[in-house]
Order: C-alpha cells, then structure tokens, then sequence
C-alpha cells in the first residue's frame, strides 16, 4: 500500500471514509460535500488529501490545508485529518499517510507539518510517542459556537 | 351465420375488495415476502464483516419473532400503498373499488389496531385510520391477462421514503451522471434508510414519472430484472458499485448494502435525461390478493 495524493476517481470511497470519520465522532454530516470540498483544493492553501489506496478501496486519508507564515515567511503544512478504517487500524497506514505527508511536504515546499491532538484522546499521542515525536510547547484556543459569536458580536460593536 | 358468446367477465365486489385491502395490510406488516426471506439468507451467507454479520442475525430473527408471535416487523406501519392490476374482460366499479380500499385500510388501522402514520401534511393532524388526502397511494393498471384482478399493498415505511432523490439531468451529462447520482444517493442515504435495502432507480420519463418508476423499482420482488436489456445492464453494474461502498446493514460497515439496485425505465424527452432513486428499508413488506374466477389467492 502506497499513499498518493486523491483524485476525482476517490470521490465515493474518500465519502465513505468519511462518513465512518462522522459516525465515530457522533456528527450527522454530508460526507460527499466533504470529499467535493477536500478534492476541489487549489494552491498552496489546498486543501490536500493524501489516501492510502487498497485496491479500489482506500484505508485511510490524510487531509492537509497549507498555512502562511510558517518560521521565516515559508509555507506549513496542517494535519488537520489523519483517518484510518476502524477494520485496517495498527497495521501501519496511519504511518505511512504521515510519512507521505512529510514527503508531500518536502517536495512541494512546506517546511514543516503540524497536528492538534486532544489531550483526552491517548490514541494519537501513543501514535506519535512511538514514532520518537514529542509534542510542541503550543496551546491551542479554539473560538467556536457561542464563544465565536460573543467575539464576533463585539467586533461589529 | 355464427355468433360469438361474449367472453364470460369476471366481476369483484367491493365488500370482497374491502376485505381484501383490511387483511393484506395486516399480513404485509407481520410476514415478509420469501423472496427478502432468501435475500437475507444470500447476504448473510457472504457477509465478512463480524458485525455486520451480527446485526443481519438480529434482522433475521426479527422476522421469525414477527411470525411466530403474529407481531409486526417494524412500529412504522407506513403510508399505504395499493397497486391495482385489472386483466381484460373484468367488472368492477372503479369508484366503489377505491373507496373500498380506504375502507379497507380504515378498518385494518382500528380494528387490529395498527398505529397509524398518516397525518394532514400542514396542520400535521393524525385521523388515526392510515388515511388522509390521496391516501392510500392506489395506482391503477390495465393489464392483457384475462379475468384477473391483483391487489398489491405495499405500506411503504419513511425511513427509506425519505431516502428520495431526483435530478433532471440533461443528455450532455450522459449515462456517467446517471451512475454517479446513485451512488452519491447511496452514500447519503448511508444508515438512514435502514440498509441492507432494495434500491430503486427511475431512469427517463418525466419528473413525477421518473420518481414513480424508482418506486417500482425499489418494490419489485428480489430476484427479477427490469425487462429493457440496457435497463438490465445498468442494474449489474449499480448494484456492484453501491455494494462495493462498505455501508453495510443499518450503516455499521459491511459487505451487505443493498440486497439489489433494480432499475426500471422509461422513454424520455430528447433534452431530458431524469433520474430518480426511491430507496426500500431492509422490511421490504408486500402481500397481494389475486381475484380469479376461481377465487381469491392471498400471496406476496
């Protein structure tokens, strides 16, 4: 298995992944508006997904959206989906899709890939322990919902 | 000079109809048809996903509980549907006939009781009878089998109703649009239609025809092809393609999606290229009555 970056021919089996991405996290969602808006990435800024392919069927995505300013002025890459099957997970495509992101990185030249993980979830902290990646001294404030609107609220005051 | 006898007519009663509707909507909500029975069997047979291969055992003893305890397969007793066949050479008062089917359905909804799911569609009021405006569905058929009259009630459940899609498509978009929309139909209904389901595709015709069609499709027995050879062709390749999607029974992952895509057909408009999915839940429920003059047959 080789990860590669999506095509339009990904559409339906990138919607199904998901589609089981939506149904774990309990979100009622329109996966193939998702995958529409995931393939239809443009630029520097993408978004990119990067799948990991099993026959006609995908095991795993990576989603990407490019950002700027990195560390002098360069481009970054996000992780902001790092996805595996439930029936394909611990054989290695989690792995391979970050490898792929990095070599993604490399080649189209973003100087580093980042990833917000939830400090309750253990599963993507092990993964990154294992792989030698210690977390970055960084906090993450997230503005959303009603915390969002306040803020927006005032900004039109 | 010889002269030809009319040939013999067969003539309903309306009392027989009305009785004929009030026991097929019982018997459609508690004993599914034996080809779903065997459908179920195929798909449990080659189902490799564990869990999906648990929940088609919980399906399948559903519906030997629903027989053996004379219950119903599922709480949604749907929105009544009744397609009517008259072969030639029958008589039959068509008034009497379609009042004779709400009666009918009255009566099965009161007398069992039955919960009913019919309501006005604005005011949202429940006459609590399983009727209502243009409700029963009764779609009529003029068919060549001599002295034959067939009642076919379908009670027709919302979750897989509301799995209901329709695009008019234009020609230039061509047959790729028309798979593309299923499959994209497929994936949005996802869980939500109770899968493993029948999924029915109207291709052509008009609008309201189109979307008629599916419904055909979506309620004709396992096992039969639709009679146009292309229609036939697309069927294979839509049915591969939506099992090949992974949505498994009632969305959980699995092999088993839709037991078939069944495709039926009509001729179209030279700008036109509609194509319409009704999808059937997994209790794809159906009796019928077949009046003959030799009398009335009770099947699916």
């Amino acid at each position: 298995m080789t990860p590669r970056r999506a095509t339009a021919e990904d559409r339906h089996a990138l919607a199904m992944l998901l589609a089981e991405l939506a149904r774990e996290h309990g979100q009622d969602s329109d996966p193939l508006a998702a995958a529409d808006t995931l393939l239809a990435g443009k630029g520097k800024a993408g978004p990119v997904v990067l799948v990991a392919p099993e026959g006609a069927a995908l095991l795993g995505f990576a989603a990407l959206v490019g950002h700027f300013p990195a560390r002098g002025f360069t481009w970054g890459l996000t992780l902001t989906d790092l996805f595996v099957s439930a029936s394909h997970r611990s054989k290695g495509v989690g792995r391979a899709l970050l490898r792929a992101a990095c070599a993604f990185a490399r080649e189209e030249g973003y100087t580093r890939v980042e990833n917000a993980v939830r400090e309750d979830e253990p599963l993507p902290r092990h993964f990154y322990a294992a792989l030698g990646i210690a977390p970055a001294p960084r906090h993450v404030y997230r503005l959303e919902g009603a915390l969002l609107d306040r803020l927006a609220t005032e900004a039109a005051a | 000079m010889t002269v030809l006898a009319p040939p013999a007519t067969l003539r309903v009663d309306p009392d027989a109809i009305e009785e004929a509707a009030k026991l097929l909507y019982i018997r459609a909500l508690k004993v599914l048809p034996d080809d779903i029975k065997a459908g179920f069997a195929r798909l449990d047979a080659t189902e490799s996903d564990a869990t999906a291969k648990s929940i088609l055992a919980t399906m399948i003893e559903n519906i030997g509980v629903a027989e053996r305890t004379d219950n119903l397969l599922c709480q949604d007793t749907g929105i009544p549907i009744f397609n009517v066949r008259v072969g030639r050479h029958v008589e039959v008062d068509g008034w009497a006939l379609k009042q004779a089917i709400r009666r009918g359905t009255a009566r099965a909804t009161r007398e069992h009781p039955l919960r009913s799911s019919v309501v006005h569609p604005i005011t949202r009021v429940n006459e609590h009878t399983s009727c209502g405006l243009h409700v029963p569905v009764i779609n009529i058929d003029f068919v060549e089998e001599e002295r034959v009259l067939a009642l076919e009630m379908i009670p027709k459940g919302s979750g897989s109703e509301n799995g209901s899609f329709l695009q008019m498509l234009i020609p230039a978009d061509g047959l790729a649009a028309v798979k593309r929309f299923v499959v994209d139909a497929a994936i949005r209904a996802g869980g939500k239609v109770c899968p493993p389901t029948i999924l029915g595709v109207g291709v052509g015709g008009t609008s309201d025809l189109c979307m008629h069609l599916a419904k055909v499709a979506a309620t004709r027995p396992l096992g039969s092809r639709c009679e146009d050879a292309e229609g036939a062709q697309l069927e294979a390749e839509l049915s591969e393609a939506v099992n090949s999607l992974g949505i498994g029974p009632q969305g959980l992952g699995g092999d088993s999606t839709a037991f078939a895509v069944h495709v039926e057909v009509a001729a179209t408009h030279i700008t036109m290229n509609p194509v319409a999915v009704n999808v059937q839940c997994h209790s794809a429920r159906r009796a019928s009555a077949t009046f003959t003059p030799e009398g009335v047959r009770i099947g699916f």
